[in-house]
């Protein structure tokens, strides 16, 4: 029984249905059910990678077979990410139990943080188009409380219209998709939709395109991101940063991949143009910003980009170019630590905009030598992860002759390299303004930052190990 | 004649509907009216799944003996499932972003989405 991906959902909503029971026993109890319940995923998921293969497998649910009936796919790459994904919500909710448990209502703040573990597990799992749009629903609505933590309503309630909007569009493409093809399973879809007219797919694949996009923060649909990360909890900029965005950007590359793989060439090189328009205007307006994190939102938004345009041409010929597309989800990989440990360090400074950071790095030298490992991480320096995966995707991408891509990525790191780089020089290089004062940052939080740096050093010194870990998820053998 | 009106009214008359919601979306300034809009289109929508899963002459997809015995058609039932979750979930939102709106009044002292985004700017 404890074989099963489908636990990884069913723990957490199921710590969820307990949450409002042992409420009215204790009311300081309810913080240790999400703990126990993220600590029990990340055992069945180790447990998980252990026994599959690197070759993908189906697990049905309530003895139907594949195509019909809801199935999970798993294999040990994919339990790789959700192993990160799972890890980076496990901080969060320390930290948050921590520290910002007692902020406002802590009922319904721990209920929507454990929802949106299960939500952002089933997104990941799921092979199943309908199965897909619930759980993004689910996480969405999780992410909507998430976001009013420190009474960020407004931006709440935008993120709620544009989300929606995406949803409903998804859901429409979902359906016209079933009509179509007769079945909501990824893979069978795409082997149905080989006899569609292509005006048709056209169609279809924006619907997709816009549909996703809202979670996943690409452009149309990303204006709330920047709103929403500022006026959020710290908990809840690392739920947004690093669990819910890499979750439904994962999301999107598998509809990409399972369902789309065959070769519609207009749609992967739109999806280019849309990354290569996202990461470039992402990057050019974090260049404007001076509130940490604005910066890192568009830099977020602009990460999504690059991931998307990198995958979207891996998949232009049909086939999946298997070295620009790993080089790709590494990235993926290391932006989830990367930006977990700027997220935590900025907020554990307490301040956000670069007047009231200046100098800091004199009074916290050991937090601010942790932020500045990630931000070195974000931006490709060597020895750490970021590097390695940015100079795969370089390489690939010139043995593949995308040297306009190439051009365009660079260029954009410029821009990326300079807003980081004035943060950074901010914080040490400033006069300190002794009116400002200095947050006390407790020893848990210093291990929580330590752990994510360690990761970072630890992918940084063997990128080549960590990379063959997630390497052909899709590729490895589709039922 | 009878199957263009057929076809009219099933399919593109959710998707009118649903683009009278999007249509909302965009020029309405009051975010009571935005939560509307958002339900407007959640209606074209699920009129949209209900039309495609509709065949004539068919009868309700459960299965009885005597069905067994006339071997009528099915209506297909899986966009009537997918109707039911995607109805539940439109409701679950609207009551969330209607709590959204008071609080926002409450915040605020207006609904007027204009206006609130100078006091979020201020």
């Amino acid at each position: 029984m404890i074989n099963e991906p489908v636990l990884l959902i069913v723990i957490p909503l199921f710590a969820g249905f307990l949450i409002p029971i042992i409420y009215l026993i204790s009311k300081k109890a309810i913080k240790y059910i999400p703990i126990i319940a993220v600590f029990y995923n990340l055992f069945v998921l180790i447990r998980l990678i252990q026994i599959n293969s690197t070759s993908l497998s189906y697990f049905t649910t309530g003895g139907y077979k594949v195509p019909f009936g809801i199935n999970l796919i798993f294999n040990s790459q994919i339990g790789i990410i959700l192993f990160a994904i799972n890890l980076l919500a496990l901080i969060a909710l320390i930290f948050f139990l921590k520290k910002e448990f007692h902020l406002v209502n802590s009922f319904a703040y721990t209920l929507g943080f454990i929802i949106a573990i299960s939500a952002v597990n089933g997104m990941v799992l799921t092979g199943d188009l309908f199965n897909l749009f619930v759980f993004m629903e689910l996480a969405a609505i999780a992410g909507y409380i998430i976001a009013t933590h420190k009474r960020g309503y407004y931006p709440s309630f935008l993120y709620v219209i544009i989300s929606t909007f995406g949803s409903l569009l998804f859901l429409l493409g979902t359906i016209t998709i079933y009509n179509v093809s007769g079945t909501l399973n990824m893979a069978s879809v795409s082997e149905n939709l080989v006899d569609v007219s292509p005006h048709f797919i056209v169609v279809l694949s924006v619907m997709f395109i816009v549909a996703l996009s809202s979670e996943s923060e690409l452009l149309p649909l990303n204006a709330w991101v920047p709103k929403v990360y500022e006026k959020t909890s710290i908990t809840g900029s690392i739920f947004f940063g690093s669990v819910l965005s890499t979750a439904a950007l994962f999301a999107v590359i598998k509809v990409l991949v399972l369902v789309f793989k065959g070769g519609y060439e207009y749609l992967f090189n739109s999806l280019t143009i849309i990354g290569l328009a996202t990461l470039l205007i992402g990057e050019f307006v974090a260049f404007k910003q001076r509130n940490v994190r604005k910066i890192v939102a568009y830099s977020s938004i602009a990460q999504a980009g690059l991931i998307i345009s990198a995958v979207s041409v891996s998949l232009k010929n049909g086939t999946i170019t298997d070295s620009i597309f790993n080089a790709a989800m590494f990235q993926l990989l290391n932006n989830i630590f990367a930006k977990g440990l700027i997220l935590l360090g900025v907020g554990l400074l307490g301040y956000y905009s670069f007047e009231k950071l200046k100098g800091i790095a004199g009074k916290k030298k050991f937090a601010s030598i942790l932020i500045t490992i990630g931000v070195l991480s974000i931006i490709g320096m060597p020895p750490f992860a970021g590097f390695w995966s940015k100079f795969f995707l370089i390489k690939s991408l010139i043995a593949n002759k995308m040297i306009i891509f190439v051009a365009i990525f660079l260029a954009s790191a410029i821009f990326e390299v300079y807003y980081y780089l004035r943060f950074i020089q901010n914080m040490y290089y400033e006069e300190f303004d002794s009116k400002i004062k200095i947050n006390q940052i407790s020893a848990v939080s210093y291990f929580l930052m330590i752990s994510l740096s360690f990761m970072i050093i630890y992918i940084g010194f063997n990128p080549s190990s960590v990379m063959k870990t997630i390497s052909d998820i899709f590729t490895g053998g589709i039922i | 004649m009878g199957e263009i009106i057929n076809y009219w009214t099933f399919i593109y008359g959710p998707l009118a509907i649903f683009l009278v919601g999007v249509y909302g979306l965009l020029t309405q300034k009051n975010l009571f009216k935005l939560v509307i809009s958002i339900n407007i289109m959640d209606l074209g929508v699920n009129l949209y799944i209900i039309a495609l899963g509709y065949m004539d002459n068919a009868s309700a997809p459960i299965y009885t003996a005597k069905l067994a015995v006339t071997s009528s058609r099915f209506v297909d039932p899986v966009p009537q499932a997918l109707v039911l979750t995607s109805i539940v979930i439109s409701v679950a939102v609207t009551a969330f972003v209607l709590a959204l709106v008071i609080k926002n009044y409450e915040k605020y002292n207006t609904l007027d989405l204009i206006k609130i985004k100078g006091i979020e700017n201020d």
